[in-house]
């Protein structure tokens, strides 16, 4: 009897114990993803994430969670040529900058997750699959 | 009751003049002594620094000078194209200034490219457009590097009190310089901040009105 109780209530918990720390782990990558936006990719894409009218593209429309693997190239490698966003054409350059997996992950949850989106967490491994096949 | 009501009205009427606004820009940078002879006798008068004449040309290859800026108040400001820092920024702001006052024929908006190399005149056309510029009184304008780093020296950045001993270094202050109808510098904004710009459009709209008082 009294261990039955123990396993429902540790089957109980369990699930609010990894929720809660994916939901931790969720806000750790936003947190650490906005220190990243600040100090590299806020003077272009802007604070409200909007761009600049047709030459910068905004990263506040959900463009990075549809196009999450491609989004996460551009990131990593930069990016030059045509490219539509929302409707509209762009045709500048993003500068590279060497990030390690785990920054991308924080940096495209940011991302995902701000200026009213709410998409879960990436995952380094997705990372990692997105970035074997960057073109 | 009637006493604390008094108190209130009193603090509220104290605060609220202790922030009114400038109702006329000051004129800023040092004044120069020059000497003058009237009737034989020697006088000093004290002149303000004025921006120096230039000529340079814009997107469309119009011609922008003194005499295109005659009885204009503009902005002026230092950017490239390509630049990856704050221009971006000063950009998105000079637009919020450009939509209120696209139409206003005593105003220009004044933006010198630092970098002529890659920036050429159809560049200035292609970006001018991809900003949403066309038709307006925003001039993206053209000139060696010499004519600009002098003008940039000379005539805005002494005033912004900026170091120029590096090459390009003032470019980077990100200053909006508002300059009147007389050539004198009337106010310097952080063209990155956004505060700063909506100090400047309050202030944009006095120095108009001054000038339309002067017309
Ligand atoms: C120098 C300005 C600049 C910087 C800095 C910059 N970007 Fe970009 N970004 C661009 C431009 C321009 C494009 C479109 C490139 C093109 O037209 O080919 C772009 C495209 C993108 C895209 C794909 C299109 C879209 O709108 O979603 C993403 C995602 C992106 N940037 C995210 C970032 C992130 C994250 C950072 C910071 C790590 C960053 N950028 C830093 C200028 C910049």
């Amino acid at each position: 009897m009294k261990s039955k109780a123990a396993i429902s209530i540790i089957l109980f918990i369990t699930p609010i114990f990894v929720a809660c720390s994916q939901d931790v782990k969720l806000k750790q990558y936003i947190a650490k993803g906005e220190e990243l936006y600040l100090a590299n990719c806020i003077h272009c894409h802007q604070a409200d994430g909007s761009g600049l009218a047709a030459v910068i593209p905004p990263v506040n429309s959900d463009f990075s969670i549809k196009n999450k693997a491609f989004s996460i190239c551009v990131i990593k490698n930069g990016l030059q040529g045509e490219i539509e966003v929302e409707g509209q054409t762009y045709n500048g350059n993003m500068p590279s900058v060497a990030f390690t997996d785990l920054e991308l992950a924080e940096l495209i949850t940011y991302l995902n997750n701000s200026w009213g989106k709410q998409e879960s967490i990436t995952t380094i491994s997705e990372v990692e699959d997105a970035l074997k096949n960057c073109r | 009751m009637k006493n604390s009501i008094l108190i209130i009205i009193a603090v509220f009427s104290l605060s609220c003049s202790s922030i009114r606004k400038k109702e006329v820009l000051p004129v800023l940078g040092r004044y120069e002594v020059i000497e003058k002879t009237i009737d034989g006798k020697k006088t000093y008068d004290s002149i303000p620094h004025t921006i120096a004449d230039f000529s340079f040309l814009n997107q469309d290859s119009m011609i922008v000078d003194n005499d295109f800026l005659k009885g204009k108040a503009y902005i002026a400001d230092f950017f490239f194209t390509s630049c990856p820092t704050i221009c971006p920024t000063m950009k998105k702001q000079l637009l919020r200034v450009f939509d209120k006052y696209k139409h206003e024929k005593d105003f220009a908006i004044l933006s010198h490219t630092i970098d002529p190399k890659h920036d050429t005149i159809p560049l200035l056309k292609d970006f001018s457009e991809r900003l949403g510029v066309t038709g307006g009184n925003w001039h993206f304008l053209y000139g060696t590097q010499e004519e600009i780093y002098s003008i940039g020296e000379k005539s805005y950045m002494l005033i912004a009190g900026e170091d120029s001993s590096a090459p390009g270094g003032y470019i980077h202050s990100g200053a909006f310089i508002l300059v009147d109808d007389q050539k004198r510098v009337r106010g310097i904004y952080d063209g990155t901040d956004v505060d700063q710009v909506n100090i400047l459009l309050i202030e944009l709209d006095l120095l108009l009105n001054e000038i339309k008082s002067r017309n």
